[in-house]
């Protein structure tokens, strides 16, 4: 047996690290899921690309304009507008579509509309202009589509991130420390994981405006107690092991300890259930919307697009598939992934489907 | 065993004790109390601000949060939970016994469908394994397993409900209910169960089919199971009773974790359906700020949820003669 130094020790983490990677994307389950994920972020990003009411380029009055660019760079950052697009394009009352000579170069977006432009089509079936349709305003469900994917993103990716802080903190302390710590704690967890999800969604929300900031921290603090339990676990398993006891009598301190020693260690198991996690989320923002707290009105989200065909059974049917179709595809995939990630840490568990 | 019982009903005890008083709590300071919706929505925004103290002091609002628990605490050890502040002024316990039924039955139903299929499915597909069956099953399983209940309910009522106008998806009921003979109301009411049902449980099914196929998967390969076929017995005695029986412990866990969302995980789709359940009293009142029912429905949750947490693990012990409390 060789001797563990620094370096040997550095590289055999990294194999670790790229065997999960392979295993994740080896699969194919991985690899869709992971797939899908990327699409969505594409989508994400480049939502204005796919799907505004101005021109990605464009030649007005013999100047250049890129209004939909300058839009993926103004609405993907959370801040304030910090880019502007140049007059006319950042009027309001500016119409592109109208201003625009037929003849000007002009490269569209696939759907020329935006996701708030509200057209005489009214509850219009899909068509060549529309082409999921429109809703009860007249507004065009392929863009809202895309601009919904926004909330879908962001809520599966914050939400999570803050159940990993709080979950991955308390699981953590209570594992490390154990004793009258590890009891408390575990209290606190099975307490909460008492509580029906939107019983206490719905109690917290109560507290605020519903915005979709809101509706992220709500989740990410009802949702962390199953990683709260994987990062105990792990903390307790690991504390134990040699490198550990080696560090502590070295003088490390606690802090250090924990998260410079273990915490690394303990990740993997922990991606499992934030992925299976971010596809939970995904699910409570949609029901959100369905009962009203979710994202409020005109921001497009998959779940209010539900709601509104729902609200609109008997007279526009088409509205229900697109979000159905996409919620479906995106927790889906999101299993999947996680799923890939649990064979690949887990090789055992490779026999379930 | 009764010690170790004794000592889980303490902690359980406790733990309830700081749910209520948690709950108690951050429901009476969220804004907004019935006081106000009552006088904003019923009458319509026009009353003068002595209406609003007078029904504050009616309901006894004014005093502070620490007094008001401790009067709820009183009536509790009395197992009464006060009278409802949404208006109608109804005994809260009047309320829920009304409620509970709807939402216990397609729980229940839910239950008994999914064991009912998911048993004899997963049990096959283990058995075939990699078999044509075992490979479409799984796969159309866990598509299902994907799509929540309240997503799938919205395209099946279009087409069910809408299109084929098949069956009711509003309320428990039709509306010309009590003019139906004896057998149409037994039918109606069966007609409205079928869409809620299959929606709050087909997920969970989809489950407990891949659970089953799973734990039997790891039990078929287990040397008891090889020496009861070297005994000779009959391929469906080995199957089933020497290997199913074993897979029984961790199916009992599940049912245990998933309590919770059989009780409240319905609040969807009791709105979507109008289905008067206690999500959707919960719901409602959420909205009135009826403090007595949300405590009483929350409270009345928790303690179903511990007990069957300790259920699950008392049954252990029966189902599994090796494990012993002490």
């Amino acid at each position: 047996m060789t001797e563990r130094t620094g370096q040997n020790f550095e590289s055999e983490v990294k194999t670790v690290r790229c065997s999960l990677w392979r295993g994740v994307l080896g699969s194919v389950r991985g690899r869709i899921g992971f797939g899908f994920l990327v699409l969505m972020l594409g989508v994400w990003v480049f939502g204005p690309l796919l799907a505004s009411n101005q021109p990605i380029v464009c030649r007005y009055r013999g100047q250049w304009y890129f209004p939909a660019m300058v839009e993926v760079v103004q609405s993907r950052g959370m801040g304030p507008h910090w880019f502007e697009k140049s007059s006319p394009f950042n009027l309001p009352q500016f119409d592109a579509k109208s201003e625009l000579d037929a003849d000007e170069f002009a490269i569209w977006p696939l759907i020329p509309f935006h996701e708030g432009e509200q057209t005489e089509d009214v509850l219009a079936g899909p068509s060549r202009r529309h082409w999921l349709g429109s809703d009860e305003l007249g507004r065009d469900v392929a863009a809202r589509m895309i601009h919904g994917t926004a909330v879908s993103v962001k809520v599966g990716l914050v939400s999570m991130g803050i159940a990993v802080i709080i979950g991955v903190m308390l699981g953590g302390l209570a594992g490390y420390r154990g004793g009258w710590v590890d009891f408390v704690i575990s209290r606190v967890i099975e307490t909460v994981m008492c509580f029906p999800v939107f019983f206490m969604i719905l109690s917290i929300l109560v507290w605020f405006e519903p915005s979709i900031v809101n509706v992220m921290i709500v989740i990410g603090l009802t949702r962390w107690t199953a990683i709260a339990r994987y990062s105990r676990g792990e903390f307790m398993r690991i504390k134990n092991l040699d490198y550990v006891i080696s560090a502590r009598s070295q003088g490390v301190g606690n802090l250090r300890i924990m998260f410079g020693h273990i915490l690394p260690n303990s990740l993997t198991p922990i991606l499992v259930s934030v992925s299976f996690g971010v596809a939970a989320a995904v699910l409570v923002e949609a029901g959100l919307s369905w009962l009203g707290f979710g994202v409020p009105d005109p921001q497009p989200s998959w779940g209010s697009l539900l709601k509104s065909a729902y609200e609109h059974l008997r007279v526009a049917p088409y509205l229900v598939y697109p979000p159905c179709v996409a919620i479906f595809l995106a927790v889906l995939s999101y299993n999947l992934l996680g799923e890939a990630l649990r064979d690949a840490i887990d090789p055992r568990s490779r026999k379930s489907l | 065993m009764l010690r170790y019982l004794f000592k889980r009903l303490l902690v359980a005890g406790i733990t309830l004790w700081g749910i209520s008083l948690v709950t108690f709590v951050f429901i009476n300071l969220a804004p907004g109390d019935p006081a106000e919706y009552q006088t904003g929505n019923v009458m319509g925004g026009e009353v003068s601000p002595g209406a609003y103290r007078e029904l504050r002091e009616y309901y006894g609002l004014d005093q502070s949060v620490l007094v008001r628990y401790g009067r709820w605490v009183g009536r509790l050890v009395r197992l009464d939970f006060g009278k409802s502040m949404a208006g109608d002024g109804r005994p809260v316990m009047d309320k829920i016994a009304e409620r509970i039924w709807p939402t216990m039955s397609v729980a229940l139903l839910a239950l008994v469908l999914g064991l009912a299929v998911s048993i004899p499915v997963g049990i096959y597909a283990a058995v075939w394994r990699d078999g044509w069956f075992d490979v479409v099953s799984g796969g159309l399983l866990y598509a299902l397993y994907s799509v929540p209940g309240y997503v799938m309910a919205v395209p099946l009522i279009l087409i069910v409900g809408v299109k084929w106008d098949l069956l009711p998806f509003q309320g428990m009921v039709s509306d010309n209910y009590e003019l139906l003979s004896g057998w149409g109301q037994w039918v109606d009411v069966f007609r409205h169960y079928v869409l809620i049902t299959f929606c709050f449980g087909y997920g969970a099914m989809a489950y407990y089919c891949r659970f089953v196929r799973q734990n039997m998967l790891e039990v078929l390969g287990e040397d008891y199971v090889r020496t009861a076929r070297a005994k000779g017995l009959s391929e469906f005695g080995v199957v089933v009773r020497h290997a199913f029986g074993n897979t029984l412990i961790p199916l009992m866990t599940l049912m245990g974790m998933l309590l919770p969302s059989v009780i409240g995980g319905s609040i969807i789709l009791e709105v979507m359906f109008n289905w008067p359940g206690m999500g959707r009293l919960f719901f409602e009142s959420m909205l009135a700020r009826d403090y007595p029912t949300i405590m009483a429905l929350s409270f009345i949750t928790a303690v179903l949820v511990l007990a069957g947490n300790l259920l699950a693990d008392l049954s252990y012990a029966a189902v599994d003669p090796r494990v012993r409390y002490d």
